[in-house]
């Protein structure tokens, strides 16, 4: 861009100076006059409660664009149903049309070319639990998949199975009943874990599915078969506010991570392929999501639906197997109480979300959506009628995963799990989900300091490959729980969520960067393999801290306590969370220190331009004249 | 309000053998107060005697108005359908002359007929099948009522644009139009006439934005060769009689069940009110795709924050501003975990603690809204049994009252305390058998029936609550907040509530459902709760299964029968439209999916009785009445503006200077306990120079312009109350150290011991600032202003004099207001005398003097703030600058030839 700035400056110099004197003297703080905004009618959409909080926070957003939009929560299924009835403008929906379901509820049939999906946001169904031992909550459980389908398809039963004690060696797992919540309408939720459970555990799921008489007719679900002993809640919000009781201790129900993290409540960290146990922070899902293969069969049925079964066995230690994507479902032709009026807000209303609404995603508990499939839903947007097509370029688009050549930059960027988190004989203490406290784990304990360090490399580490820090090591105090109650973080001054991403190289030697060291990293090429999955094993007591070389994977810093940051625990404590930063491909409006630095250049270059001819005129006239 | 009643209501029984003293004694007049456009119209032919008033007619924007009549013919069955109600519709066009002579815009222009399709099946008063003009049409064959609707933009929906139109499907929508749906529409097709002749509502004024079929506010091209017009605008009322009179004593059907069919109906059209409304310009909205500044925290300025908004874009300075709200203990996590792409500021009621705080990085607090946590409530009166009434029967003057909404309620902390732990019998569906339920045998149905309840309001000797869980529960979240830690600590600090909890019955008998004890020994969990928390859970673990209900059917409990609400917000709505949101029904053809329940749908007309926990503007957004509670002075006292003030006054410092914590446990007579303080926080050594500037812009705004009470964008909403002088002042200190990225915290560890009309004093504070402020610190602040309004569920209308909210620059320093009518808003008084010595906000300065706060009581001492020197920022300025000025100097010296040359 400056580049090509340069070059208008040098075609007409004069003009470009006048404008940029305009700027400098008058408007270096006032950059860009509105032009007329546009003008939208109301929509309204049901559906989704998976996707629910995102959506309600983009609908609240967009009031001061002079949108008006409805959502109303009730279940995909519900959703669905009114998009096929014309009573609702769009549907979020965490899975597509059931032409043919498997489990008795009536076929969907949209009619053709009237609908397109849109993915939306990314996030994770978790495993909320209710557990304590001896009165003291934890939670760090960590369970593997087969304990995950055993225990919803009524194969385990109580918490002090030996199976889950190998899940949890640092725990000693009450004898308690386990008591499953699940979904009691129809949800996306329950068929994006059905789906799981036909592809990792099949044998499970079909012998649970003869059990309760749904032989031959279990395979993708909407609707949770239950046994007697389980429990049935109404949307993401009854399954959580049930768990979160007193008298639900032993519970376990699938939700949105979102809502975990309201209602304050660790969650399962769930065995993935790579032998570690993860939870979908914003950054895991990122990873995760890297595998889902999204369908580009130009059919509507299909186009942009996911298969995760490639995230259920990914090998990245970061993922987490149970990451997905909401869908909007658009309509593509005028329909129902749909209208092209309608549609140009629904443009608008997705252009904002797929792009800036992106942003909150994490603060929210969801992880944003990656540039590719914002380019591809952009372009089903423009399908809906309507739609100023001209507004929802990529171009401008301020998606925090977008980075120079296209990747999601959270994937980069996004932590290894700890050392402890693999599986093995030690478990990190270190909490989950909304309840960040740490559960006293038995030795042998991988000690849960350092866990900063562990983060992945390649774009914090300087050019020259030198060590460049430590975040235990600085002034880092011990978490407490703060005035309010709650678990908070504490990490050196300089750049929080900044240092604790950087990478010991060789020693800790625990200098500190003078300032973040990854915008001045930004672009780097990776010059260091991701190893993190094959990192020795620690020592446990380890007084002093160590490294290792390849994988920057840190233990034992003495005194250091755990951070939430690099823990790869909890998207919502904010040290874990670090996001790329907005990359604007163009068209970005306001003025920042770059505009600033561009306009510097300008004159700079404009000097240039305009001194060695001021000085040969002078020149000139001196020699000139007698 | 009836303070001070407590034990009178036996006592009058006995002595006056007949308690016509209780009638009223809670109040029925819910209509928001008359401004100086309120207009009064009667009714025509048999409505002659009615007289319809409707607060607000002009300045108009998306709100509230009320609209209330007197001398009708009461409706003979408030809760179904029934003869003698009201319809109010909102509609568009240049007035037509009806047969009759009367004006106003034609029938086919009016946004009506929506409303029927939000319930399935349900409540007659709700869903009136029959007003749907189609489907009476059907039923009548009466093509004189085919009514279409005629959208501004110059389209018309005919009648039934879905084909498949079909009653035998259950759900089928019967009209199906783009431009309103039954979310989107501000019909009341059905508003009962009480029995005193009087009806009120409250009415939702569309601007364009929100009913573009209308395009009130909204200039709209209807013809390519016309210029874009705005067009006039009515609220409509259409007052119903009986079948027989509707049609010229010859009903078309024999329809018992009361007068059915669309308004539109000429003889009955012939009768309709029409209301001009007067609606201010359209503020012009933010334009899309601008790089948001994020904020993140409280619930409790959610409402404040989506008023702001629009306004704060308007300035050129500014990003958009995003608020996602959080609970405060995820807000306060978020803040130090700050990072690339978070939200550099959190919102929060309770400041972080301090160990938590990064070595090195201090948190800057800047006050941004008072307001209060409320127990809102929409309750109707519904009567008891005369047997049951003290003396044998109900007085007429209050039969006369039955199915109003009253006004007012009181409530202690332990009726707080037992709404909030399932102890009344009706939290059950049935109290289970066996001796673990004993303690409820003896507790009363529902709130209405406890004897504290009715001894601090002695009219429920007179009304009941019905039957279910609205009068056994308040409405609440399932989120954490730092309010609800306010709402249990004023719970805990009042001994009759705590005996309670621990076990000790009431006077009454009354016990704690032990799963809520505080009392390991009554607790069965062996543990009791720890006071305060800040949540509500739901403890017990209670369940039951519909009798006939399949075995795949899953069983119910405390979250079904009650379900949590996703916000604050969600709980005022909910409470609003008197729907729990409970799906416990069970039916054979259920639509719920193979294993679900349908919803048990609104509560009936004319005996609603929903209480929530809401915060006062979700609370004055959907019109609810908020109760008194009462404080540790013993006082009930309503969320007014005068006991919010006076609950700041009594708030108390915490361990971070600068930073007030609520009192829910104050003494002071006048304070209402759940008053809320939110502070916007920040770590500007976190933040890029660009995020500073917008941030402290944004605390500009908020501690200007931003606290002038109003309902239009970047006015101070309705549940908040302005903040006094020296909160103002030491937020816009806090704005200047976060916009210089200085280190040093904010000011004032004294609370407040002034209200808003005390006098000022001294230096407001100077702002190192490189170029002109977005919103720049006024150079005087202006006296807040307050609605002296007694009730919060009012929606004051906007100070008349038109300021558009994009102008909104520094502020108006007085607004004064006409007062006319009772019950108006009150005359503001004069200005805050704050004399201004500021320096001009342009000069730079390494220095910045906190503003003096000293007030008439002495004295929190001025903190001086330093600024250091912006580590981050190059100094851009002076090289443009000279830059410029050397490109200006030498510009003249070179033509364009020369060059060429």
């Amino acid at each position: 861009m400056t580049i090509r700035q340069r070059r208008r400056f040098r075609r007409r110099p004069f003009r470009t100076a006048l404008i940029l004197l305009a700027v400098a003297g008058v408007a270096l703080a006032a950059p860009l006059a509105a032009t007329a905004a546009d003008t939208y009618v109301p929509i309204s959409g049901a559906g989704s409660t998976w996707a629910f909080n995102a959506v309600d926070a983009w609908r609240v957003d967009v009031g001061q664009y002079g949108m008006r939009i409805n959502y109303a929560g009730t279940g995909s299924s519900d959703g669905r149903r009114q998009f096929l009835n014309g009573t609702t403008d769009f549907a979020v929906s965490d899975i597509p049309f059931q032409f043919n379901p498997e489990d008795g509820s009536p076929p969907e049939n949209p009619a053709s070319g009237s609908y397109a999906y849109m993915p939306i946001v990314a996030g994770g169904t978790v495993f909320m639990y209710n557990l304590s031992i001896n009165g003291q909550r934890v939670t760090n459980l960590r369970m593997s998949g087969a304990n995950i389908a055993k225990v919803f398809t009524g194969a385990l039963t109580s918490w002090d199975d030996p199976v889950l004690a190998a899940d949890n060696p640092g725990l000693t797992l009450p004898k308690q009943k386990i008591v499953p919540v699940v979904r009691s309408d129809g949800s996306g939720s329950t068929a994006q874990f059905s789906l799981w459970l036909i592809a990792q555990q099949g044998q499970l799921w079909r012998d649970y599915c003869g059990r309760v008489g749904r032989a031959g007719a279990c395979g993708e679900t909407s609707y949770y078969p239950t046994l007697p002993g389980m429990i049935a809640k109404f949307g993401d919000l009854g399954v959580a506010g049930y768990v979160s009781q007193s008298y639900a201790e032993g519970s376990i129900g699938y939700v949105n991570y979102s809502y975990a993290l309201n209602a304050g409540f660790p969650v399962v960290k769930m065995l993935n392929a790579a032998g570690y146990y993860t939870e979908p922070t914003p950054d895991n899902v990122a990873v995760s999501l890297v595998k889902a293969v999204i369908n580009k069969d130009p059919k509507p049925e299909l186009y942009l639906t996911q298969d995760l079964r490639g995230v259920y066995s990914d090998t990245d230690p970061r993922v987490y197997p149970l990451s997905s994507y909401s869908y909007f479902i658009l309509p593509t032709k005028v329909q129902g109480q749909f209208s092209e009026d309608k549609g140009k807000t629904l443009g608008a209303f997705s252009y904002y979300f797929m792009c800036q609404g992106q942003q909150e995603a994490p603060s929210l508990g969801y992880s944003p959506l990656p540039v590719n499939l914002v380019k591809a839903g952009l372009e089903q947007v423009a399908k809906v009628p309507g739609v100023n097509k001209q507004s929802i370029s990529v171009a401008g688009c301020n998606n925090p995963t977008f980075s120079p050549d296209g990747h999601n930059s959270l994937v980069d960027r996004a932590p290894f799990p700890q050392d402890c988190d693999k599986q093995g004989a030690v478990q990190c203490g270190t909490g989950s989900g909304g309840a960040k406290q740490t559960t006293p784990t038995k030795a042998p304990v991988a000690p849960t300091a350092a866990a900063p360090q562990q983060t992945q490399p390649q774009h914090t580490r300087p050019a020259g490959g030198q060590q460049t820090t430590q975040a235990g090591q600085g002034p880092t105090t011990q978490r407490q729980p703060n005035a309010g109650g709650n678990p908070t973080t504490s990490s050196p001054a300089a750049g929080v969520g900044t240092t604790a991403r950087t990478v010991v190289r060789t020693t800790p030697a625990g200098q500190h960067p003078s300032g973040p060291t990854r915008t001045t990293a930004r672009g780097a090429k990776p010059n260091v393999k991701i190893t993190a999955r094959s990192a020795p094993a620690v020592a446990a007591t380890s007084a002093a801290p160590s490294c290792d070389a390849d994988t920057g994977v840190c233990s034992g810093a003495a005194g250091a306590q755990t951070t939430d940051a690099g823990t790869g625990s909890g998207g919502d404590s904010g040290g874990v969370t670090v996001l790329a930063q907005s990359v604007p491909l163009a068209g970005t409006t306001g003025w920042g220190p770059t505009q600033t630095l561009m306009v510097v250049a300008g004159l700079c270059a404009l000097l240039l331009i305009l001194l060695p001819p001021i000085v040969a005129r002078q020149l000139n006239r001196k020699r000139t004249s007698p | 309000m009836i303070t001070g009643a407590t034990g009178a209501g036996a006592t009058l029984v006995e002595a006056a053998g007949i308690n016509e003293n209780l009638v009223n004694a809670a109040g029925d007049d819910t209509a928001l107060p008359d401004t100086d456009s309120a207009v009064t119209v009667h009714g025509t032919g048999e409505f002659k005697k009615m007289a319809f008033t409707v607060n607000q007619t002009s300045n108009l924007v998306n709100q509230a108005i009320s609209v209330s009549w007197t001398g009708g013919e009461p409706t003979d069955n408030v809760t179904g359908i029934a003869n003698n109600y009201v319809e109010i519709m909102q509609c568009w066009g240049d007035p037509v002359t009806a047969a009759d002579g009367s004006k106003g815009p034609p029938p086919e222009n009016c946004e009506f007929g929506a409303q029927s399709l939000k319930y399935v099946s349900g409540t007659p008063g709700v869903r009136v099948a029959s007003q749907v003009r189609e489907y009476q049409d059907r039923d009548r064959g009466d093509a004189t009522v085919d009514v279409p609707f005629h959208a501004v933009d110059g389209k018309s929906i005919p009648l039934m644009t879905d084909n498949s139109y079909n009653l035998t499907l259950p759900v089928r929508p019967w009209w199906l139009n783009p431009y309103f749906d039954y979310f989107s529409t501000n019909e009341i097709p059905y508003a009962p006439t009480y029995l005193d002749g009087r009806g009120s509502q409250l009415f939702t004024t569309d601007t364009g934005l929100e009913a573009p079929g209308l395009g009130c506010a909204q200039a709209t091209q209807v013809q390519a060769n016309l210029p874009p017009k705005i067009p006039k605008c009515w609220l409509v009322i259409v007052p119903r009689s009986n079948n027989s009179q509707e049609h010229g004593g010859q009903p078309p059907f024999d329809l018992d069940s009361g007068v059915q069919g669309a308004p539109f109906q000429p003889r009955v059209w012939a009768h309709r009110v029409a209301v001009p409304l007067e609606f201010k310009p359209l503020a012009t909205p933010c334009l899309l795709g601008a790089d948001e500044r994020r904020i993140v925290g409280s619930e409790l300025l959610a409402p404040a924050m989506s008023n702001w908004t629009p306004t704060l874009c308007a300035s050129a300075h500014n990003s958009p501003f995003n608020y996602a709200p959080l609970s405060d203990n995820r807000a306060r996590a978020q803040l130090t975990g700050a990072s690339v792409g978070g939200a550099g500021m959190s919102v929060v009621s309770r400041p972080l603690d301090p160990k938590s705080i990064p070595a090195g990085a201090t948190v800057s607090y800047a006050p941004l809204a008072l307001t209060s946590m409320v127990v809102g409530f929409n309750i109707e009166r519904a009567l008891v049994d005369p047997a049951s009434a003290p003396g044998g029967q109900v007085p007429a003057a209050e039969v006369q009252l039955a199915a109003k909404r009253l006004q007012h309620i009181n409530l202690t902390p332990r009726l707080v305390a037992k709404l909030l732990t399932a102890s009344y019998q009706q939290s059950f569906v049935a109290v289970p058998e066996g001796a673990n339920y004993d303690w409820a045998r003896k507790n009363p149905p529902n709130v209405a029936f406890d004897p504290e309840f009715v001894k601090h309001n002695p009219e429920f000797q007179l009304l009941t609550g019905g039957v279910g869980q609205g009068q056994s529960g308040l409405v609440v979240e399932l989120s954490s907040s730092d309010a609800t830690y306010g709402l249990w600590q004023w719970i805990k600090s009042d001994p009759e509530a705590t005996a309670w909890l621990a076990g000790k019955p009431d006077p009454d008998g009354m016990k704690v459902n032990p799963f809520y004890s505080t009392s390991p020994k009554v607790n069965p969990s062996k543990q009791g709760i720890g006071l305060p928390m800040d949540n509500f859970p739901k403890n017990d673990p209670y369940s039951f299964k519909q009798a006939d209900a399949p075995s795949s059917f899953p069983s119910l409990g405390m979250v079904d029968l009650l379900p949590y609400q996703n916000s604050f917000r969600a709980a005022a709505l909910a409470t609003r439209i008197a729907d729990l949101g409970d799906r416990t029904v069970y039916s054979p053809e259920n639509s719920g999916g193979p294993v679900g329940y349908t919803p048990n749908g609104p509560q009936i007309q004319g005996s609603r009785f929903v209480l929530s926990v809401t915060d006062a503007a979700s609370a004055a957004r959907y019109g609810l009445q908020t109760a008194s509670l009462r404080n540790a002075a013993g006082k009930f006292v309503a969320p007014t503006t005068a006991a919010v003030e006076a609950g700041l006054r009594a708030m108390t410092p915490s361990a971070v200077p600068g930073v007030l914590l609520s009192n829910p446990e104050t003494t002071s007579p006048d304070a209402y306990p759940l008053t809320n303080l939110v502070y916007a926080a920040a770590v500007p050594t976190q933040l890029d120079v660009r995020s500073r500037k917008d941030y402290a812009s944004f605390l500009r705004f908020a501690a200007g312009s931003g606290q002038t009470p109003g309902v239009s964008f970047g006015r101070l909403l309705p549940g908040y109350e302005p903040l006094p002088i020296e909160l103002r002042r030491q937020a816009l200190a806090a704005s200047a150290v976060i916009d210089a990225g200085g280190s040093v915290g904010p000011t004032s560890t004294k609370p407040p011991t002034t209200g808003p009309t005390s006098t000022p004093v001294s230096t407001p504070p100077t702002t190192r600032s490189s170029a002109a402020p977005a919103f720049p610190i006024p150079s005087q602040l202006p006296a807040p202003t307050n609605p002296a309004t007694v009730s919060h569920s009012t929606s004051a209308a906007d100070p008349p004099p038109a300021d558009p909210p994009t102008t909104a620059q520094g502020d108006p320093p007085v607004v004064t207001r006409s007062a006319p009518g009772a019950g108006g808003p009150k005359t503001i008084k004069g200005p805050a005398k704050a004399t201004s010595s500021s320096p001009s906000p342009k000069k730079a300065s390494a220095t910045v003097t906190a503003g003096n706060t000293s007030s008439s009581s002495g004295a929190p001492a001025p903190v001086a703030l330093r600024t250091p020197r912006d580590p981050v920022t190059p100094p851009i300025l002076p090289i443009v600058l000279g830059v410029g000025l050397l490109a200006a100097i030498l510009a003249p010296f070179i033509s364009r030839k020369r060059i060429r040359h």
